[in-house]
């Protein structure tokens, strides 16, 4: 009997710690700094839930994200729509709206290429490559449509209340 | 115990201890090095991320040293246009997990079409991106193939052949296919070093956009983008007068000039800058186009200038073209003496209250607009504010004159009517 109720206690104890590792992480908040209004609908200085065990494949189009770019620290926040997973069909049309899977992303309404401070000419398709995403936000910047697909590596988690 | 020595068993035991000492500090030895490898491979990838291509290529060595036989962290490391690639990619299929092979057999499938020789089949969306670099390195330019659907490439294989894509598009001449190229490499790597070029090409050969919308982005090129406004006006012959407009007018060649024109001229830009510069350096086809253009906007003082300045027989041309536009009928005779059409005559006049009216032109269809009408009616002069002209149409007010009257007409000296009219 003894030895059964010990069983019990360490299978309790296995479960909490199992259920701090798998869970905790999904409690995690992303505020968003003030002055960011990469993607319409945050709120500045607001906290977000924060899903840092999502992967690519548990992603669905639409999703808000936050990423970060190279070697960039976690005070800064980039946010994005998925609009193209890996094996997404992804093109620019004569009105410089982003199409996937010869849908219109609605998202954004128009793309524009930084720089030059012209509209996007029409191009593609392209299909995502596999282990990366293409994200864009109202800035087309520091998104794909700045910087192509972006690879799953730069993921930090998927932003939830959005 | 069992009858053994005590000191025996503590010997073996030791011995067992140390052999599995050894075997676990293999195994943390081995986990520390895949550790370091994973952490290399996340610097790498950082590094590209960032743009820091030596940081990027340090750590992909540092993590092939410390796991030469993954491939994870081993292909990071090799260069797959490189000589060497092959034999490098060979050494490490045979050293790899099966369960890795598969990524290795498409990477060196994929340096083997880079460098333009055939190596092993793959399936799936690699598979068909490598067959089309293969074609490529061998010179062909096939239409870009669809891929699979759901099955997703690798980045570096999909950039690769949308890059080597356009470029074979590019030498070849071909507007679609360069199109399509262009427009993959600007999705796959937006951040390219040309990436300017590339959207000023892709716009130019897209005709749903106007070339003025990227006017700024051809100037910000200097040279380049001149050389690429040259190349889209060859590939897309039907916008050439739009594209050439964006070429700045002390840079056009006359063949450009013409184009601009024909098009209609660039914005901002006048009749009389294009003729001053063409006067700098006469081209007849270009003189033609001003020329005409000049008469259109009757600015007659431009097409004398490049009259003078044309040679025979365009020269010869030009000006019976502006005693034509002028209705200059005594010059027109004096260039073209042989014409016996030239001759100025009327239409039987028509009378009313007061009026006689008719058309003066010659049997060639000019109707007279320089000198000065003389007329005479019923012996009496009529002053010249009661001589009217519209274009051909002449009407003399001669309100005092009854019955039948002897009416004369003169164009300065040459006599054009002469007869009995009944008012």
């Amino acid at each position: 009997m003894e030895f059964l109720k010990q069983m019990v206690i360490y299978a309790i104890l296995i479960t909490v710690l199992w259920a701090a590792i798998v869970y905790l992480p999904r409690f995690r908040s992303l505020t968003v700094p003030a002055g960011n209004n990469e993607i319409t609908g945050t709120e500045e200085l607001k906290s977000y839930p924060l899903d840092i065990t999502v992967t690519v494949q548990r992603l669905r189009q639409g999703d808000v994200v936050t990423y970060r770019l190279g070697d960039e620290t976690d005070d800064i926040v980039h946010l994005a729509w998925v609009a193209g997973l890996p094996g997404d069909r992804i093109a620019v049309d004569a009105a410089s709206k982003l199409v996937v899977n010869e849908k219109p992303f609605t998202k954004v309404e128009r793309l524009y290429a930084q720089a030059t401070g012209t509209t996007l000419p029409p191009c593609g398709p392209i299909t995502v490559p596999d282990d990366h995403l293409f994200l864009v936000n109202t800035e087309g910047k520091n998104d794909s449509i700045g910087r192509g697909p972006l690879p799953a590596i730069a993921l930090r988690g998927r932003v939830g209340g959005l | 115990m069992f009858g053994l020595h005590p000191r025996l068993v503590g010997l073996v035991l030791l011995g067992i201890a140390a052999v599995l000492l050894l075997v676990a500090s293999l195994i943390g030895w081995g986990a520390v090095q895949r550790w370091r490898a994973i952490a290399a491979v996340n610097d790498h990838h950082i590094s590209r991320l960032s743009g820091r291509a030596n940081s990027a290529r340090d750590s992909a060595e540092a993590a092939a040293a410390l796991l030469p036989n993954d491939a994870m962290a081993a292909l990071p490391a090799i260069d797959p246009a490189a000589d060497n690639a092959g034999e490098r990619l060979d050494r490490l299929e045979r050293a790899v997990h099966p369960r890795q092979r598969a990524i290795v057999t498409t990477t060196a499938a994929f340096s083997a079409a880079l460098r333009g020789s055939t190596g092993a089949i793959v399936d799936g969306a690699n598979g068909v991106l490598i067959k089309h670099l293969a074609a490529l390195a061998k010179g062909e330019l096939p239409i870009f193939p669809p891929l699979p659907a759901n099955d997703a490439p690798q980045a570096a294989i999909l950039s690769q052949t949308a890059q080597r894509h356009a470029a074979a598009a590019w030498k070849a001449g071909n507007r679609d296919q360069l199109a399509r190229g262009l427009g993959m490499v600007l999705l796959t790597r937006p951040a390219h070093a040309e990436n300017r070029s590339l959207i000023v090409m892709l716009a130019a050969l897209d005709v749903a956009t106007d070339p003025a919308q990227f006017a700024n982005a051809v100037d910000t090129l200097g040279a380049n983008g001149l050389a690429l406004v040259r190349r889209a006006v060859v590939l897309a012959p039907e916008r050439a007068a739009k594209l050439s407009a964006l070429i700045p007018p002390n840079q056009r060649t006359p063949d450009e000039t013409q184009r601009v024109l024909a098009g209609g001229g660039a914005p901002g830009e006048t009749i009389e800058s294009l003729v001053e510069k063409s006067l700098l350096s006469p081209s007849p086809p270009l003189f033609a186009v001003l020329f005409q253009r000049s008469l259109d906007m009757d600015k007659i003082d431009l097409a004398r200038r490049i009259a003078d300045k044309a040679v025979e027989p365009q020269q010869g041309e030009m000006r019976i073209a502006i005693a034509q536009h002028l209705g200059d009928v005594l010059t027109l005779t004096k260039l073209q003496p042989e014409r016996t059409d030239l001759k100025p005559t009327t239409s039987p006049p028509v009378v009313g209250p007061g009026t006689i009216s008719f058309h003066l032109a010659t049997p060639a269809g000019v109707a007279p607009r320089l000198g000065e009408l003389h007329a005479r009616a019923d012996g009496k002069l009529v002053p010249a504010s009661r001589i009217k002209r519209w274009g051909s149409l002449v009407m003399l007010q001669v309100p005092d004159a009854r019955g039948t009257i002897e009416v004369d007409v003169k164009l300065d000296d040459t006599l054009v009517f002469a007869g009995r009219v009944s008012l």
